[in-house]
């Protein structure tokens, strides 16, 4: 597989048009637009039955958009699914194999079914780094733990170098150390100019791997954006210890003194680090904790406040 | 798809020994039985023995007494069936409905292969563990045959007629279950009603002798275009029943494979 080396181009790799997936009375995605540019690591994010699966299994041509479209490439993820697929390797979220396969039957039967003539360069690496010996190898895939048969299975996606990777839970029962592998991998790939979609519950993953993210509650996108545009506009608190106290409150846009208890007040910014840390320098301060804003508190508050107040 | 086809006969490898064994196993019982009533009199003396309505039902008519006629009617066993039959309804179910069952299909289903194409490949390589099962159940006669000195009584072309005949049924009955396994999206659930529906077929032609109301309904029924009693007789195949049965074999492959082009693939 040759892979386009484009960088720094913004092309669109997957395209979601007012995408609509019912099943019967069940609304499972409601209108979802999205646009994932090539060479980003995209991280998709949602609770339990938001609608990740069923996008990932759109875009695989596994189910078929009730209104909408999903392009892939700028071809119809349904009625190009054929001629897609030769461009992606897919990981679901569920791992089963069949009995009848060992770990090498099982990636020689899919090199076959990809065309690929014997054993890909990429798949040995990938063999090595995510420590699977022959040994291991050659035992049937049923008898393996979850965290080796998510490793097949990524292998098996990844062997050829596809151009576009959707990964639909990844990191789950891996272990640290082949998680850390993993990620260079795709980072690996992501240099050569693949794409990569990557679902997870895992929030430091997301945080860690992908550059931007896409929040999907109830079938349709909250919000989009790099971590750092997700917390614009997300209020976050501080607690400062003067040494002296000032003479005044502070009025500054975007600050809210919450409370004062002796020499430590408690603050409340939105969007105004830089007025809040200005007004601090002309004071005579002993400590400071400023709240750190991680994806999972955005992920929270998303989905806790039934709020739609991310905005980019 | 060449992979698809070998990887489907792998997987069912133990399934088509075992069942090509068993097959094999019961028609030799069938000769040993021939022998040990007594041969070609033995046979017609059982024959003369039998109530009208119990042959009319297994449609043993008088023209079978000879040791193939005997041979070729006992292919109607209802042990063969469960064989035959439950073999190709087994590994038909499986060719949709429990890959969507178990999950595989979404690793599978992620390759860049025509669904029609990975779904022939399939019944490319079911049709030919379905043929290795009745050949097994050809070699079982012809081996019986040969261990209890039997092959001069034996008419091997009527009972390779038989055969051809047998296999189209089961054939037919992949086909549906094909179709149902394409709908559905659980195994045990195509298993059930495709073994329902073969029991009713069942009942219907049994009983179609018997009973009036149930004669016209009769071409309704799979078991109405197996006759291996007519074949004895005749010495040939009836041509029109190999037909509906290929006919509708062509069409519910067709369906499943139609089915699985268009429908949403839910795990």
């Amino acid at each position: 597989m040759i892979l386009l080396h484009v960088a720094n181009t913004m092309t669109a790799v997957i395209e979601l048009h007012s995408l609509t997936k019912d099943y019967g009375k069940v609304k499972a995605l409601r209108g979802v637009n999205l646009c994932v540019n090539q060479g980003t690591i995209f991280g998709f994010l949602g609770p339990n039955g938001a609608g990740k699966s069923t996008t990932i299994r759109i875009l695989m041509g596994f189910i078929k958009p009730t209104d909408g479209n999903a392009t892939i490439f700028g071809q119809d993820s349904w009625h190009k699914s054929y001629t897609l697929k030769s461009r992606i390797g897919f990981v679901p979220d569920t791992i089963r194999f069949g009995k009848s396969f060992t770990g090498r039957s099982f990636l020689e039967y899919t090199a076959q079914l990809r065309g690929i003539k014997g054993t890909p360069m990429f798949q040995k690496q990938l063999l090595d780094q995510l420590e699977m010996p022959e040994q291991v190898l050659k035992r049937k895939v049923h008898t393996y733990s979850s965290g080796m048969a998510k490793k097949i299975a990524l292998i098996q996606a990844m062997q050829h170098k596809p151009e576009l990777m959707i990964f639909d839970e990844p990191t789950e029962a891996l272990d640290p150390i082949s998680r850390k592998t993993l990620f260079t991998a795709m980072k690996e790939l992501q240099k050569e100019g693949s794409t990569i979609l990557m679902s997870s519950h895992i929030l430091p993953d997301i945080q860690e791997i992908c550059e931007t993210i896409a929040l999907i509650k109830n079938g349709s996108i909250q919000s989009e954006g790099s971590v750092d545009q997700l917390r614009q506009g997300k209020s976050r608190n501080m607690t400062v210890e003067f040494k002296t106290l000032p003479n005044s409150d502070p009025v500054i846009p975007g600050v809210t003194l919450l409370s004062k208890e002796g020499n430590i007040w408690s603050f409340n910014i939105v969007d105004n680090l830089k007025g809040m840390l200005q007004y601090l320098t002309s004071h005579n301060i002993v400590d400071l904790e400023y709240q750190k804003l991680s994806l999972e508190d955005l992920f929270l508050s998303a989905y806790e406040n039934n709020s739609k107040d991310i905005k980019i | 798809m060449t992979s698809v086809f070998i990887q489907m006969l792998y997987g069912f490898r133990y399934s088509v020994s075992f069942v090509s064994l068993g097959m094999f196993l019961v028609s030799m019982l069938i000769i040993y039985i021939v022998d040990g009533i007594g041969g070609l009199e033995g046979v017609t003396e059982f024959m003369k023995m039998m109530p009208d309505g119990i042959k009319a039902m297994f449609k043993l008519d008088e023209g079978l007494s000879s040791v193939t006629g005997f041979i070729a009617v006992e292919y109607r066993d209802p042990g063969y069936f469960m064989i035959g039959l439950g073999f190709a309804i087994a590994i038909a179910s499986g060719l949709v409905a429990r890959e969507i069952e178990n999950g595989t299909i979404l690793m599978f289903g992620a390759m860049p292969i025509k669904r029609w194409r990975y779904l022939l490949s399939k019944i490319a390589a079911l049709v030919l563990g379905l043929l290795v099962v009745v050949i097994a159940a050809g070699l079982g006669t012809y081996i019986g045959s040969l261990l209890t000195n039997t092959t001069s009584d034996i008419d091997f072309t009527v009972i390779s007629l038989v055969l051809v005949n047998f296999l189209v049924l089961t054939l037919a009955v992949s086909g549906i279950t094909a179709a149902l396994s394409s709908k559905l999206s659980s195994g045990g659930r195509t298993v059930s009603i495709a073994a329902a529906i073969m029991a009713v077929m069942y009942f219907i032609d049994l009983l179609s002798s018997l009973l009036d109301l149930i004669s016209n309904i009769d071409f309704l029924s799979l078991f109405h275009y197996y006759d291996p009693g007519a074949i004895s007789n005749s010495g040939q195949l009836n041509l029109e029943h190999i037909l509906v049965l290929l006919g509708i074999t062509i069409i519910t492959y067709g369906l499943a494979l139609y089915v699985y082009n268009k429908r949403d693939i839910t795990v």
